[in-house]
Formats: C-alpha cells, structure tokens, sequence
C-alpha cells in the first residue's frame, strides 16, 4: 500500500510542473535551469558563451543547461517544469504562451534564416515557378509559415497552385543528400529548413536557394522564477548582452566552441553563414546592439500567432501581447562588457 | 448475473474509477501537461466536428489494410515456400531472421527515397513491420506438422499436393491465424510511427501537430483513437480466428 502512496506522490509532482522556489546556492547567486537546443546556430554560440565564460555568475546565476533537440520537446521540458528559461523560434514561443500563461517572452534571442531551395539544376528560378509543382516542408514550423508566404508573395494560391506536403527537417536533409536527378528529388521539386541545416545545405552547394526569410527568436522565462526571484529576467537579459558582445568580439572562435560542444557535422563557414543575417554580429561597438523586441519584430510575433491559427494548429487565437512581457520591450543596459568576460575553460 | 455482465461490470467500474482519478487530479494540479479527461472529450468533440478526427481515422486504417494485406501474402506465401522449400531456404529463413529486430520506424528515411511522400512509403513501413511474424509464424507452423500424421497419410497413398492441404495445412492454421493477428497489431503501431514523419493526415500526423503546439489534450484524443482502433481491430481478428480454425482453444 506504501508503494502506491510513493507512487501517486511521484505522479504528483511529476505532473505538477513544479514552480520554482525562491532559494540561492552555497556562492549566494540564483540557481537557474537553462533549456537550448544543441544543434541550432547562432543560439549555439550565445549559449556555449554563457556555458563556458563566467558571464552568468557575474550576473547573479549558477545554471546548468538543458540541452533538447528542437522546439517541440523543449516546449515539453518546459511544462514539465524542467528549465526556468529557454531559448526558441516565435511559433513555439507563441504555442508555450498561449497553453501556459505562466511563460512570457522577456528578451529577443536572434534573427535567424528559413529557406526555400530547389536542386541547383531545378529550372525553378523563383517561387513564381513553383506553380504546379510539389515542395515539402516541417508542418508546423516557422519554414512552413515561411515558405507558403513566399508562395503568396509571388501571387500563387498555396492550396491549390502548389502540393504543400508536410516532412520532417532530418527526412528533408536526407532527401537532399540522397541527390537529384533531372532537377528534382525524386517527385518532390522543392523544400524548405531552417539554419543550421539550411545554412549547410547552400554551403556545400546541394541546394540553390529560390527564398530566404528572417524570423525573430525569442528569450522565454517561466514568470514563477521571475516572482520568486525579482529582477531576474532583466539581469538575465543584461547578461545576453554581454554574451553577444563576446561572440561579436570573436565569432570564429565562438562558432568552434560550439561545433565542438555539439559535434556538428559541418565547417564553422554554416555558422557564420547562419549569423549573417544577425545585426548585432555585425555591429560596429556594444551600444549598438540590443536584446529587446522592435515593434516590427513585434509583427512578426504576431504574424506567427496568426498562422498558427489560420493554419488551424491553434483552435482559438493567440493574444501575442499577453505572452511578451514588458521587459522584453525595453533596451537594455549591459552591466559588463565583453573584454571584462573570464573563460572558464576553452571546449 | 451472467459471467459476462460480471465482467462488464468490472470493466466499467474500474475504467470509471481511472477516469474519476484521472479528472480530479487533473483539476487539482490545474497544469497544462495534464489536460482532464473532459478537456480530451471537449477537443474530441471539436476534432470530430471539424471532421479531421475521422478523416484520420481513415486514413490510418486505409494505410494499414493496405500494407498488411501485401504482408499477409507474401508473409504466407514465403513462409510457406521458407518451410517446406527444402535446405535451401535456409538462405530465405536468415535474411528475414536478420531484418526482423530492425524496427519499422528505422525504415522511414529509406521508405520516402524509395516511394517517395504519401501513401506508398507508409504502405511499405506497415508492410516491415507486420511481415515478419506473418512470415515466421507460416514458416513455423507448417514445419512443426506432427510426423505421425505425415506418416499416416502417406501410408494412405496420400501425394504431397493433398498432404499439404489435408494435413499441414490444418495443422498449422491455428498458428497461420496467430501471425496474421499478430502482424495486425504490429501494422497499426508501425502506420503510426509512419505517420508521425511525412505523411498529410491520419492519426499519427495528428498527434504530431498537436505535440508541435503543445496540445496535450489532442495527443490524448489521438492517442485514445489509436488505442481503441487497436482494440476494434484485435476483436475482430479474433471473431475472424475462431470461425477460421474454430477448434483452436
């Protein structure tokens, strides 16, 4: 009988999620549960930065990562109660804000590209030229949102001009490597990934891209750990700052510390190629980069939530500005900068 | 009470009892990883009225008939040839030996360059994975006929041709019938996990939707679709069994 009580109360706290509790370690800073995906780009880097510098504690936390494959389980994680902070895409920001209230967007992660690619000898040239013919894509992504816009764009109707077809980003890079014949891959004329896998794709010249997108991604925190430690979301923003400043400093190094940290099969060109289109990467000093939401990247977020329930993957609509917290709207003043970062050990 | 009702009643009362538990500790934790059984029945209810519930649903079965009934005669017709071929089926016997612990789900990468997206590399995952008990079960079956009855029918004058329907055949239905069940149930897990990587519908593509945007309410609902397909499915395979070999036990 015992053993069914230990059972039930294992269940218990398993399902409850459990909310976090307002306590510091033994060095006095704030415990924090990390959760990021191991093999996307960009976000790698600002994570192996944060991993391996003394950033963090600098801030105030002693975390420990979670590592998880893409959005969908690290969404899981999150409402298992398994990380207080996580980095991810819009869509699954919107999706883990709109199914619990308790998990806001606090900061901006990144720029980082989706694509829509053909073979290199497709005679398709643009996403006009892709009418009648077949193009495949993750369901649910924002590759998905991306590439039926690009199909808007150029004045096709995705349901009836295009077959859409839904498969998954590993079978899509398997499809492309098992090589094209007369243009195609197999009956499928076109398909669509998100960086890194896209960024290595176009690198090693097996696919030619026909549209390229930008999409925001997006800093989420759990609002109980905020709560139960005040201020946290902003000193964890400010030290986002400064892992940008040190990534910018060096991307090199850093896109090595993260290939290796995560075994990526590809040259540190995917990743550079993958950063390029993040303004803060680029920027010229500190003051001119930011981890705050501008009102267009705002839209975008908006624009995400509207797909997902035009798109019939939300019953009922997402209340964007009920999911980003005011925090993630403001700039923010870092409080160290990147040369002030000590390496706590090279990968 | 008759036995059954006896039965039925336990059935109820203890699928009451867990949905009862089920509904109240949902309630209480209030969390969005344990959706209450009236928050599954209310998407269900939604799934149902929008029609994709049962559009899946025939989806899935579409894909599983389909593959199982190719299963079923190469399954029998190899098996049989595996069993009574001679020495060297050996050859035969080994290979399916080798592919059988591959499970279906290892196949999909393969299947899609094969066949492409769609119905055919879903076919060809259910067929993976309900050909092989189908195939051993035959090969089994028809090898282990009792010498006793050979001998007796050849001591009739008996050929092979009427050996083989009168005597290893019968004898080896019951466990024919067996492998076909149990490649039946193997054809709906395998269709699922087909479904959950490139397929446009059924029940499997569902559940992962759902998963992408964290409805845990509509993994459920697909999840109990799964189970009581499954179910149906078993029933009636058994209904079939015993009118098939109807002195099996």
């Amino acid at each position: 009988m015992t053993r069914w009580w230990m059972l039930g109360a294992a269940l218990l706290v398993a399902c409850s999620g459990s909310a976090p509790e307002p306590q510091v370690t033994a060095s006095g800073r704030t415990p924090i549960r990390i959760g990021w995906q191991t093999t996307w780009a960009t976000q790698g880097q600002l994570a192996v930065a944060l991993m391996d510098t003394t950033i963090l504690e600098e801030h105030g936390f002693d975390a420990t990562f979670h590592g998880f494959p893409y959005g969908g389980p690290l969404n899981e994680g999150a409402l298992a109660g398994s990380v207080d902070v996580l980095f991810t895409a819009d869509q699954p920001a919107v999706a883990l804000g709109a199914k619990a209230r308790n998990w806001g967007i606090i900061g901006r992660l990144m720029a980082n590209r989706v694509g829509t690619f053909v073979p290199p000898d497709s005679p398709i040239q643009t996403a006009a030229d892709l009418k009648g013919r077949t193009v495949v894509v993750p369901f649910g992504a924002a590759a998905h949102r991306a590439t039926l816009g690009a199909i808007e764009r150029a004045g096709l109707d995705p349901g009836n001009d295009v077959t859409v077809a839904n498969l998954g980003l590993q079978e899509i890079v398997g499809l492309v490597g098992a090589g094209a014949a007369d243009g195609k891959w197999g009956a499928t004329d076109a398909a669509a990934a998100w960086d890194p896998a896209f960024a290595n794709l176009e690198y090693t010249g097996a696919v030619r891209p026909i549209d390229t997108t930008t999409i925001t991604s997006v800093v989420v925190m759990d609002d109980r750990f905020e709560a139960a430690h005040p201020g946290s979301n902003e000193r964890f923003m400010q030290a986002m700052h400064t892992a940008y400043d040190f990534v910018r400093t060096d991307p090199d190094r850093l896109a090595g510390w993260f290939k290796d940290k995560s075994d990526l099969p590809f040259d540190v060109g995917v990743l550079a190629l993958a950063a390029s289109v993040e303004p803060n990467l680029s920027a010229q000093s500190a003051a001119e980069m930011r981890v705050h939401l501008t009102p267009d990247e705002v839209k975008g977020i908006e624009a995400a939530a509207d797909f997902m329930h035009t798109s019939g993957l939300l019953r009922t609509p997402a209340n964007v500005s009920s999911i980003i917290r005011e925090t993630a709207l403001q700039p923010v003043v870092p409080k160290l900068s990147a040369d002030a970062v000590t390496v706590k050990k090279v990968p | 009470m008759t036995d059954r009702r006896g039965q039925a009643l336990v059935v109820a009362l203890t699928l009451g009892v867990v949905v009862g538990a089920w509904e109240g500790l949902a309630r209480a934790l209030d969390v969005p990883a344990l959706p209450a059984p009236s928050a599954v029945v209310s998407m269900a209810v939604w799934l149902a009225g929008e029609g994709t519930l049962f559009s899946d649903v025939g989806a899935s079965l579409a894909r599983v008939f389909t593959g199982f009934a190719a299963a079923a005669v190469l399954g029998l017709v190899l098996g049989a040839v595996g069993a009574l071929g001679g020495p060297w089926t050996a050859g035969l016997r080994a290979l399916v030996a080798t592919i059988r612990p591959v499970p279906p789900i290892a196949w999909i990468p393969l299947s899609i360059l094969w066949f492409g997206l769609g119905d055919p590399s879903a076919w060809f995952i259910v067929f993976v994975g309900a050909f092989s008990p189908i195939f051993v079960q035959t090969c089994w079956s028809l090898q282990r006929c009792d010498p006793r009855w050979l001998e007796l029918a050849q001591s009739v004058g008996a050929g092979p041709w009427l050996t083989f329907r009168r005597v290893r055949l019968p004898a080896a239905a019951p466990g024919v019938v067996a492998g076909l069940r149990t490649g039946l149930g193997l054809a709906w897990t395998s269709v699922i996990a087909a479904e959950l990587v490139g397929a446009q519908s059924g029940l499997g593509y569902r559940i992962q939707m759902h998963r992408v945007v964290v409805e845990t309410d509509g993994v459920i609902v697909g999840m109990v679709c799964i189970g009581l397909c499954g179910l149906a499915m078993d029933a009636a395979a058994r209904r079939l069994e015993r009118r098939l070999v109807d002195w099996t036990p």
